[in-house]
């Protein structure tokens, strides 16, 4: 096989993936492409199909329907040299407790035909210091990171992070996105499941959400906000003035929140600029006051999403 | 990045033992250190023993061979068997649903690497358990050790075809257990029920011949007979054992069938959780 070609070539491909557990569909015709140094996200709440979906990309369960092609092979048929080329991180999977982190790591290395070097994982993870220590030792955070360095030990083209930093505290969690961010910046392609936002956020160039087995959104993070969720306008009028002395476009649209008002608008440009109109159109220096803007949270995009009520952000004081 | 991987270049059988020898000194290492559970498996059989020998502190009937004597060698044969039915079932279970195969499922190491593993660890518990055994045997019941060419080769095939049949079968049926927490109850109540149907806690021709004959199904009775045929004394065969004879020929034909069925059970169903 030519290695440039190979290189070039998307490093996972995709089409109609299902399954079926009985008369459950848990993933219900899933179109996957993920490109090679690319970092996607599969968000979606518990129970949606994400780490089914994974699982079927890894090789760990069949699919019912569809073709998946991972590094330019069908994980239903991967071998140990098309393993070596993986890795992965799982919610669940613990090795032998009594075993030390350093006896660990040096173990799962000498699985890869080409493993990283010991020391520089150890260094990469924070894991110094820890190196002589029995894992049913490790705190919550420092067993993750020891998951997340088993994971990335064979030097994986492809990485599989089933929710990394759920559990987790804050800081740790800062410091295994930069670890992540890194590993991209190296050009390792990274598949990734989680529900956190924020996550997705600071790490995902794409994301796919997903619902019920089925991708409801996909696209750029960056897109995911200004998605189905819309901006809220709000506004206080002075007195005389009242809602009835806007032009009707606005006044329909209009709702009454404590003394201020607010126009929920996908596009809040027009209903502004309207405004604006009407104010300078009105004998009184200043009809309207502390005018603001709101944009959808991501949490209101995504929530927007899975089809929960909509309520709009509290806007200004 | 100039790092190609094309094909493991070494030869798959050769990994996989290399990889196997890792997997070797890696249970070695966890089973050392988990004191606790090796002491009180080492504990139990040798608690029986002297429990055993304590009570009936008579001969058995017709023969000058005492009960702790006469029970030394069925206890090694039950401990033997649970290396495998009970021990390495229960662990390879409990690895099945708590992760640890899953992660091991998606790296590129060989699933008969982790078994020559789970297997070297049976063979060590096994022995283990018999030496420590043997040691109270030989020092509370005056059990003889082998000493001629002829009993240290019988008590050699016994054993290795014992720990054998153990081994995989302990594979075999570790895919039992629908859960972690089960594992550890799951394996004993049946392997109780053939330690007193198979002549081990309870003299082999005292029992009724059709529980004789069931139990001839299982490597258990054979083990034991086997066993029985190493350390006591030889005139023990012709007054104690049904029919005056041990019948090693078939036993050892029924334990190979065992190891047989084991291994193909286990080489079709053992393969790290990965759906096929």
């Amino acid at each position: 096989m030519n290695t440039s070609t190979c290189r070039r070539a998307p490093a996972i491909v995709a089409t109609d993936i299902q399954r079926t557990y009985g008369s459950v569909q848990a993933v219900a015709g899933v179109d996957l492409e993920v490109e090679r140094g690319e970092i996607i996200a599969i968000l979606g709440p518990n129970g949606a199909g994400k780490t089914t979906l994974v699982e079927i990309l890894e090789g760990l369960r069949r699919r019912t329907a569809g073709t998946v092609s991972v590094l330019g092979q069908d994980p239903q048929h991967g071998d140990s040299a098309w393993r070596a080329r993986i890795g992965a991180v799982l919610q669940l999977g613990t090795e032998t407790d009594e075993l030390t982190v350093s006896e660990t790591l040096h173990a799962h290395a000498s699985y890869y035909p080409a493993p990283r070097a010991a020391a520089d994982i150890v260094h990469a993870l924070d894991l110094t210091g820890l190196e002589g220590r029995r894992v049913r030792l490790l705190s919550g955070g420092q067993r993750r990171r020891l998951d997340i360095a088993l994971g990335i030990v064979g030097k994986p083209e492809l990485l599989f992070l089933d929710e990394p930093t759920t559990g987790l505290d804050a800081e740790v969690r800062r410091s295994i996105w930069r670890l992540i961010q890194s590993l991209v910046d190296n050009g390792t392609t990274v598949v990734m499941t989680t529900h956190y936002l924020d996550e997705v956020e600071y790490l995902a160039e794409r994301t796919m959400v997903m619902v019920d087995g089925a991708i409801v959104w996909s696209g750029k993070t960056s897109n995911l906000r200004n998605t189905s969720a819309r901006s809220s306008v709000t506004f206080e009028l002075r007195a005389p003035f009242t809602v009835s002395d806007l032009p009707a476009s606005l006044a329909e649209a209009s709702t009454q929140a404590g003394d201020r008002l607010a126009i929920e608008t996908d596009d809040s440009t027009r209903v502004v600029s309207e405004l604006m109109q009407w104010a300078s159109s009105i004998d009184d220096p200043n009809p309207v006051g502390n005018l603001q803007v709101g944009r959808p949270s991501l949490e209101d995009s995504y929530l927007a999403l899975l089809g929960t009520t909509y309520t709009p952000t509290e806007v200004g004081s | 990045m100039t790092i190609t991987i094309d094909t493991i270049a070494e030869a798959g059988a050769t990994r996989a033992l290399r990889l196997g020898l890792v997997r070797t000194r890696l249970e070695m290492i966890a089973l050392l250190r988990a004191k606790d559970a090796v002491i009180f498996t080492l504990a139990l059989p040798v608690m029986l023993l002297l429990l055993f020998g304590a009570i009936f502190g008579d001969t058995l009937e017709g023969t000058n061979v005492t009960v702790g004597q006469w029970f030394t060698p069925g206890i090694i044969a039950a401990s033997v068997l649970s290396a495998g039915l009970v021990n390495l079932a229960t662990s390879l279970a409990i690895e099945r649903h708590d992760g640890t195969l899953r992660r091991l499922a998606l790296t590129p190491l060989p699933t008969a690497s982790y078994l020559i593993g789970k297997i070297a660890m049976t063979f060590l518990l096994a022995a283990g358990m018999t030496i420590v055994l043997l040691g109270v045997g030989v020092a509370a019941f005056d059990v003889d050790l082998p000493t001629n060419g002829g009993d240290l080769a019988g008590f050699a095939w016994v054993f290795l075809l014992g720990v054998t049949a153990a081994a995989v079968l302990g594979v075999a049926l570790s895919s039992l257990p629908r859960s972690a927490k089960s594992a550890a109850v799951v394996f004993t109540p049946p392997f109780l029920f053939l330690q007193f149907i198979s002549g081990v806690f309870i003299e082999f021709s005292s029992i009724p011949a059709w529980m004789r004959t069931f139990s001839g199904i299982f490597p258990l009775r054979w083990l034991a007979a086997g066993m029985r045929a190493v350390f006591l004394p030889d005139q023990f065969e012709a007054t104690a054992e049904p029919g005056g004879s041990y019948d090693l020929t078939f036993g050892a034909a029924v334990l190979s069938a065992w190891v047989l069925i084991g291994f193909t059970v286990a080489v079709r169903t053992f393969n790290f959780g990965r759906e096929r």
